[in-house]
């Protein structure tokens, strides 16, 4: 779901469609809306998974301060999603598959 | 509100004015509707089939419940975004209480747990009767707990039992009961629990976690919590690619 009239901020100011690659899958986008709100939109929750317990995380604080939405932006690691905007062609992959070792 | 020393938690004049009176939580279940802060924020108006809710055209207005409409449906429960409605019926000999718990894992039917009052602290046990995660309900679990009839105004939330999964240190996954367990152990610091546990040291850098390490270890050793040696914080305040504080990249 997209906010796109709200009662305070009022309506949404109409954005190009683009399209991000999300684990390889391609996935509609508005350019500028943080990536975070893009997965959210879609129905994914879980962004990444822990390194010492291999539980799931997504969305946390929404703010950039609490780290837990981060996941691999066009290579870049921990990238927190909730601020970071999207872009056309973005590449995003989580760590779900990965078991990064020794990082504990 | 004037005279209100604000806490985090509904001050005594604020609770006086949201709970039932003793005959309305006699008669059945009712909500409680526990908003005392006027933001812009409605979904509970529409959120009841009874019309008993009404925020009205000022969205910034406070909830006005109808007891005499509301039939402790709990439709509301899952609607609020600041989980801040509940539903209390003390008609019985045992008070239930109907509440939204956003955590996982969920409880389940017959669980015994430890009930906690709004400050988060234990009040009581409690029985679980009911996990209601209806698709409807969009991830918010509405509970019901059976308690004494005593707490039905007292307790608004409630922990499992058997379980060491609250974490503090979110980043590097360090337990409640692992920093009490590194301050037993002789860490009185924040800087000498993080090198104890790893908490304070992941990608948020203690933004999370500095302030509940300090209170725990100021409740294990009997301080104020302004006694506690802060972490040392140190540059950069937000994390940054080492290529920009080398000047090779230009920063977003």
């Amino acid at each position: 779901m997209r906010v796109t009239n709200h009662p305070v901020l009022g309506d949404a100011p109409p954005g190009r469609q683009v399209t991000i690659w999300l684990d390889g899958e391609p996935l509609a986008a508005v350019e500028g809306e943080p990536i975070a709100a893009a997965l959210l939109a879609s129905g994914r929750r879980v962004f990444r998974r822990t390194p010492r317990f291999h539980e799931p995380r997504g969305v946390f604080c929404g703010i950039g301060r609490c780290t837990d939405c981060i996941m691999t932006v066009d290579g870049v690691p921990n990238v927190r999603t909730c601020v970071t905007a999207v872009r056309d062609g973005m590449v995003i992959t989580s760590n779900l598959k990965e078991v990064p070792a020794g990082d504990q | 509100m004037p005279g209100v020393k604000y806490s985090g938690r509904l001050s005594d004049a604020e609770l006086a004015a949201v709970l039932p009176p003793a005959e309305r939580l006699a008669q059945g279940p009712v909500a409680v509707i526990e908003c005392v802060q006027s933001i812009p924020c409605n979904p509970c108006e529409k959120a009841c089939p009874f019309g008993a809710i009404t925020v009205g055209d000022d969205i910034t207005a406070l909830p006005a419940l109808d007891r005499a409409k509301c039939k402790g449906c709990g439709l509301c429960i899952s609607r609020c975004p600041g989980l801040a409605i509940f539903v209390v019926d003390a008609s019985g000999d045992e008070a239930t209480i109907m509440l939204p718990y956003e955590y996982l894992p969920l409880p389940a039917a017959g669980d015994v747990v430890d009930a906690l009052d709004r400050s988060g602290k234990p009040a009581g046990t409690a029985r679980v009767l009911k996990v209601n995660t209806a698709a409807g309900l969009e991830g918010t679990a509405v509970v019901t707990l059976a308690v004494p009839r005593k707490l039905a105004d007292i307790v608004r939330n409630f922990r499992p039992r058997g379980r060491d999964a609250i974490y503090i240190c979110r980043c590097n996954e360090v337990s409640e009961a692992e920093i009490r367990q590194a301050v037993r152990e002789g860490a009185r610091t924040v800087a000498a629990v993080k090198l104890a546990t790893r908490a304070g040291m992941g990608l948020c850098q203690g933004r999370t976690c500095r302030r509940l390490v300090s209170r725990i270890i100021a409740e294990e050793t009997g301080q104020h919590p302004a006694e506690v040696l802060p972490a040392t914080a140190r540059p950069p305040v937000r994390t940054l690619p080492l290529g920009t504080l080398a000047g090779g990249e230009d920063d977003e």
